[in-house]
């Protein structure tokens, strides 16, 4: 064997980012009109999610998931998931699916598709707003998607919550197959942030590609 | 430093007519571009009927009307869409982000500047732990009766019958496929949490 020229490219060859899609999450809660709180930081764990649906059509081993059942936060771990989803969408007026939160924590893992302790949406506890979801823009090298969701504390006691995650409606596309709600990204919400009777939290994911 | 929440590698491997290897390139895929938002975008609004840039089955750039009821992404139908998957191309510039395209993609064939596109071929998943991976692998053939020079790699999955592309590099250098010769190309996604 004559192997003439090798170029492999393990690292960045300078301090720019290393290339690849970076995201954004933006908290900000605001009382009466009041902002309170605002904080950004980086987004930190996409799941698995968006690489299986992509071979959804190859017949290879499939894994099982551990997602919850449609319009629910109720887990369901049947053999059904086994077969991976072949399309995902948003319903954006339902509250199981885009931007949701929860009160729990949990390690974080590619196949980490639920909340460790979702909060389930209440009009006398935490509301779920509808979520928002403009076209990509584009400035630059850097283009950008945007989604939103805002929150009311409506009950009388605070809620704090310390995890994020966007969910997406499954479709699994086969007769035999069950459909389901999974996390495309979870996040912790650290330090977590309390919402006070009344308040208002908007939670804002930016997901970016630089070419 | 910040690590990013996807990324992605490619692997590049030049054989010879007899299989020998002659040339393997490995570096980090630089360049999601912006079609890639838009399809998760669309992918998310299940509802929505836009417009999106792909290839079709005659490797003719399309702007392509879809109106669905649910999100359909997939890397491809084994042959049936034959750009989906990966795609090579002759181009040398820089991507950008609003370039759908290969700058200019080597069509499917044994005439001049043409390769055989073999099939996609694709891992079962590693998501159980960190970093979560799956890799696609296509080899093409050069029957062309000259040498091919691929200056341009790309990822396109399928969006019904056509493909979108949705990451581009540009090879440096570019791989120069002789007669009878072959280049095989590996991404391998990559997720960390």
């Amino acid at each position: 064997m004559v192997v003439t020229s090798v170029n492999i490219t393990k690292h960045r060859k300078n301090k720019d980012l290393e290339p690849g899609v970076y995201g954004y999450i933006t908290f900000k809660v605001t009382d009466h009109g009041k902002v309170v709180l605002k904080r950004k930081r980086q987004m930190h764990s996409m799941t698995a999610l968006w690489f299986l649906t992509l071979w959804a059509g190859y017949s290879i081993t499939k894994p099982t998931l551990t997602a919850y059942s449609p319009n629910s936060f109720n887990v369901n771990t049947s053999a059904a998931f086994s077969y991976p989803a072949e399309g995902f969408w948003i319903v954006a007026t339902s509250p199981y699916v885009g931007i949701v939160v929860g009160t729990g924590q949990q390690t974080k893992a590619p196949n980490t598709f639920t909340l460790a302790s979702p909060v389930t949406p209440s009009s006398t506890g935490l509301s779920y707003g509808t979520l928002s979801m403009p076209s990509p823009t584009v400035s630059g090298n850097t283009s950008t998607l945007s989604m939103f969701r805002t929150f009311v504390n409506n009950g009388s006691s605070p809620i704090t919550l310390t995890e994020a995650a966007i969910m997406v409606y499954c479709s699994a596309g086969g007769s035999t197959t069950v459909d389901f709600d999974a996390a495309l990204a979870y996040d912790y919400i650290s330090p977590s942030i309390t919402l006070q009777q009344g308040q208002t939290l908007t939670i804002t994911y930016q997901i970016q590609v630089t070419t | 430093m910040p690590k990013p929440l996807l990324s992605a590698r490619y692997r590049v491997v030049v054989r010879d007519r007899e299989g020998h290897i002659m040339h393997i390139e490995e570096a980090p895929s630089r360049s999601f571009i912006l079609n890639f938002l838009y399809m998760l975008w669309i992918e998310l609004n299940g509802n929505t009927t836009d417009s999106i840039s792909s290839v079709n089955s005659s490797g003719q750039q399309i702007t392509e009307t879809v109106a669905f009821s649910q999100g359909w992404w997939e890397w491809c139908y084994g042959s049936a869409v034959l750009y989906a998957g990966i795609q090579v191309g002759s181009g040398t510039s820089p991507p950008s982000a609003s370039s759908p395209y290969l700058e200019s993609l080597i069509l499917n064939g044994t005439g001049s500047g043409q390769l055989s596109y073999g099939s996609n071929s694709v891992t079962s998943p590693s998501i159980s732990s960190n970093p979560g991976t799956m890799t696609i692998t296509r080899p093409f053939t050069n029957n062309s009766g000259g040498s091919v020079t691929v200056g341009e790699i790309g990822l396109a999955p399928n969006y019904g019958s056509d493909a979108v592309l949705i990451i581009h590099d540009v090879l440096s250098p570019a791989a120069v496929v002789p007669n009878g010769g072959s280049i095989t190309v590996t991404y391998t996604m990559q997720v960390n949490t």
